[in-house]
């Protein structure tokens, strides 16, 4: 049985109990369930919609359970009915149900998703509920709950007392920060008071890597050639690069923000410094203590292609179109013991000199952005 | 020519005199920046001519449209800007009517001064369209409910823009008209009014390009064709099936987008170039190329006798309809994103630093006045019922003579 169908079974049984149309808004909601890519399902969600929309206010825990198990575009159905339901009950003078939202908001076995628009519609009809549960976010795996508490800790770490308990408000407030922003910013109040916050530590960058190349991109051909390095890592191995055998060697980057430099790394094998139209490959060997599901999150302005153990798991062939933190994210399993990433870097012939960049970020965390480090050095 | 029914006829002349006094889409309803509302202050101030201001939950470079006594804005917030939101205002007092979220699907990469909410929202009068940089499409009626939502960048991941998307939707008829050009799988379509399924898709270079879709007013009921243009090229197409009616090769710009007048088009490219369409022929003629007009990155205007165009350093341009010979210029301040409008006989631009620039137009230009409004705006002002619409990534202000 499907979690929307549960619910649905669910809501037969509360109609049974109290009244017919906790039935048709189950069918109702299943219908809003089953939106599908390319606008499967609109028409009959659009009547649908009409249906759950004109709930009560009551109905808010149904559904914004319907929210766990809701497609991404499923729950866009859902939230605007929710939000359909708030606003003409506040508009017409009722309340909503206070002590259900509030239990709903505290339970985290529900979508961070779900919980924050339950969080957000309470703050409406209860304006101390901040004060009271924004605390208890602190870990939460609703980031946008978290940032909430992270936030109110950076304050309270602003007014404190003295500096020592300033100091331990903004450690504590680092080690729950997960937003980049929260985390620059209190790196920065840290290191106003000579405390220097290792940053390549806490967001997880892999900076030591065995680099190979340059390879032929000419015409951008290289980004879909399979070179040497892309059929096993053997860092013993010789290949055949643009310009004539390569080896892997060593590179360790000492970025503060964990960019590795193929323009750098790659510089001797290079013909001539920054060399446009060309491939650098990056290996890292990254050890688990167990199977653990995460995610390779990667930042580049050169078009990429990410391997975990062989696999391909990202690929992005796109030049100089911009690079922020965490721009690719790209779900993977580490395997027990050893692994290795292969990080497979493109430059192309633009000749501007904000082009000449090649290089990249990549780190290893949970899904809500949590480092995984390596359990043992790399090579080690 | 296919003869109308006298209800037909009533039904179109009822619907132009319903949205005539509308700014139903990116630029106005028919796209040009242009409105024949006269009654407009000339300046405002904190003490004058502000009818409202009204905050708005997050960030935006969407303008406002105005669709009868309602005024639809779109914004994005939080820490990823992944929270889209419609809001509606009545456009007399700024009272909030209703607001609507979604979470985005696609993308949410924006460059920092940007927003997810760069598109303009557009609407026929009964229904609203909100598109989104991260390629999220959603229609509601006018009262808020959810008629349909499309992700289509859900559809293919791989359409992004890292530093943001921005080409606002265009409806046309039933179709809701969609560039989305990008370094990924690049497309534009034809998705459907009422249900938002894809009523045609044709393949796009795989080029960031941010301008909109325009319109060019052929004799109803489907005359319109819609233009789209690439780096290399322009081409006009069958808003009903997509199909290309024309190509007129140049070096277009890549931000900026394609205004119309009648049957003229002016084609941002390397300087402005006005083409003349053929409705007859299908064809396209080049009029004349003014180098000397070459835009920063807002839209040509045109209205009346005149077209207008931003350069850099902040420069309002003014030239001869007829044959691109410029006018005159006007020197702005400050960086300026938006392309201006026209109406009642003055242009108001607005600069990135919320500054209001009122220049009378006519054989010559002059500076009325500099006013300022909130910071942050990037915004193309919207006109309607004698008020001027801006919108910063704060908030939403009307303009009317107090």
């Amino acid at each position: 049985m499907s979690p929307l169908t549960k619910i649905a079974f669910a809501a037969v049984l509360a109609a049974l109990a109290g009244g017919a149309s906790a039935a048709d808004l189950g069918k109702s909601l299943e219908v809003l369930g089953s939106v599908g890519p390319r606008g499967a399902g609109n028409e009959a969600a659009a009547a649908a919609w009409q249906e759950v929309a004109r709930s009560d206010a009551a109905e808010l825990p149904m559904l914004l359970a319907a929210l766990d198990r809701a497609n991404p575009l499923a729950a866009n159905w859902i939230r605007t009915a929710i939000d359909a339901i708030c606003e003409r009950t506040l508009r017409e003078g009722r309340s909503l149900p206070q002590t259900s939202l509030e239990q709903f908001v505290l339970e985290t076995a529900h979508a961070p998703k779900g919980r924050r628009l339950a969080y957000e519609w309470l703050l409406q009809v209860d304006a101390r509920a901040e004060e009271r549960i924004v605390p208890q976010f602190l870990h939460d795996p609703s980031l946008e709950l978290r940032r909430d508490a992270v936030a109110r800790l950076v304050a309270q770490a602003e007014s404190a007392g003295g500096p020592k308990e300033t100091i331990e408000l903004l450690k504590t407030a680092l080690d729950a920060a997960r937003d980049r922003d929260q985390v620059d910013t209190i790196a920065k109040s840290l290191k106003k008071r000579a405390i220097q916050v290792d940053l390549v530590r806490h967001d997880g960058f892999v900076v030591d890597w065995w680099v190979i190349g340059p390879f032929d991109n000419t015409g951008g051909k290289g980004f879909r050639a399979e070179y040497a390095p892309e059929k096993g890592f053997d860092p013993q191995a010789e290949h055949p690069g643009k310009h004539g055998p390569v080896r892997w060697r060593r590179f360790s980057s000492d970025s503060p923000e964990g960019q590795v430099d193929l323009n750098k790394a790659l510089a001797e094998e290079m013909e001539q410094e920054k060399e446009r139209e060309i491939v650098g490959y990056a290996a890292a060997e990254f050890h688990s203590a167990e199977p653990l599901a995460v995610q390779i999150r990667t930042a580049s302005v050169n078009a990429l292609k990410i391997w975990l153990n062989g696999e391909l798991v990202d690929e992005h062939e796109v030049y100089h179109g911009g690079s922020v933190f965490d721009q690719y994210k790209a779900a993977a399993i580490l395997q027990p013991g050893r692994n290795v990433i292969l990080v497979k870097a493109c430059q192309n012939a633009q000749s501007q000199d904000w082009a000449e960049v090649l290089s990249f970020q990549l780190r290893v965390c949970d899904e809500i952005g949590t480092a995984v480090h390596s359990q043992q050095k790399p090579g080690g | 020519m296919r003869k109308r029914t006298v209800p037909q006829i009533v039904a179109v002349l009822a619907l132009a005199v319903a949205g005539g006094a509308d700014w139903r889409q990116f630029r106005g309803t028919d796209n040009a920046s242009c409105s024949h509302q006269a009654g407009l202050p000339t300046e405002f101030s904190a003490e004058k001519n502000v009818a409202w201001k009204a905050d708005l939950p997050g960030r935006g470079a969407a303008s406002p449209i105005v669709v009868g006594d309602r005024v639809f804005v779109t914004a994005s917030s939080g820490a990823e800007q992944d929270r889209l939101h419609l809001l509606a205002f009545c456009a007399a007092d700024g009272s909030r009517l209703w607001h609507r979220q979604l979470w985005a699907t696609g993308h949410t990469e924006y460059s920092p001064f940007g927003a997810v909410a760069v598109n303009t929202p557009a609407s026929d009068g009964r229904c609203v369209v909100a598109f989104f940089s991260s390629n999220d499409i959603a229609c509601f009626d006018l009262d808020g409910n959810l008629k349909w939502f499309r992700g289509l960048a859900h559809d293919c991941p791989t359409t992004r823009n890292d530093v943001g998307m921005a080409s606002s939707p265009l409806i046309v008829g039933q179709v809701v008209v969609v560039q989305c050009q990008n370094q990924g799988e690049s497309f534009a379509a034809g998705l459907d009014l009422r249900t938002g399924l894809t009523r045609w898709r044709i393949g796009r270079q795989r080029d960031a390009i941010w301008s909109s879709p325009t319109v060019l007013r052929g004799p109803p009921p489907s005359g319109d064709l819609v233009l789209l243009h690439a780096r290399d090229a322009l081409t006009g197409h069958d808003p009903l099936s997509g199909e290309v009616v024309f190509r007129y090769e140049a070096r277009c710009h890549t931000i900026a987008s394609v205004t119309t007048r009648g049957n003229r088009i002016y084609l941002p490219a390397e300087g402005l170039c006005a083409l003349q369409y053929d409705p007859v022929s299908r064809g396209i003629e080049p009029l004349w190329f003014q180098r000397s007009l070459r835009g920063n990155n807002s839209s040509p205007v045109a209205c009346g006798d005149y077209v207008y165009q931003v350069r850099s350093p902040a420069i309002l341009s003014c030239a001869a309809a007829v044959d691109g010979r410029k006018l005159w210029d006007v020197r702005l301040e400050g960086a300026v994103w938006a392309t201006p409008v026209v109406a009642g006989g003055q242009v108001y631009v607005a600069n990135h630093e919320g500054q209001v620039f009122v220049v009378r137009t006519g054989k010559k230009g002059e500076l009325l006045s500099r006013c300022q409004a909130d910071r942050g705006m990037l915004a193309s002002p919207a006109v309607a019922g004698k008020a001027l619409y801006l919108r910063s990534h704060g908030q939403l202000w009307k303009i009317a003579a107090n």
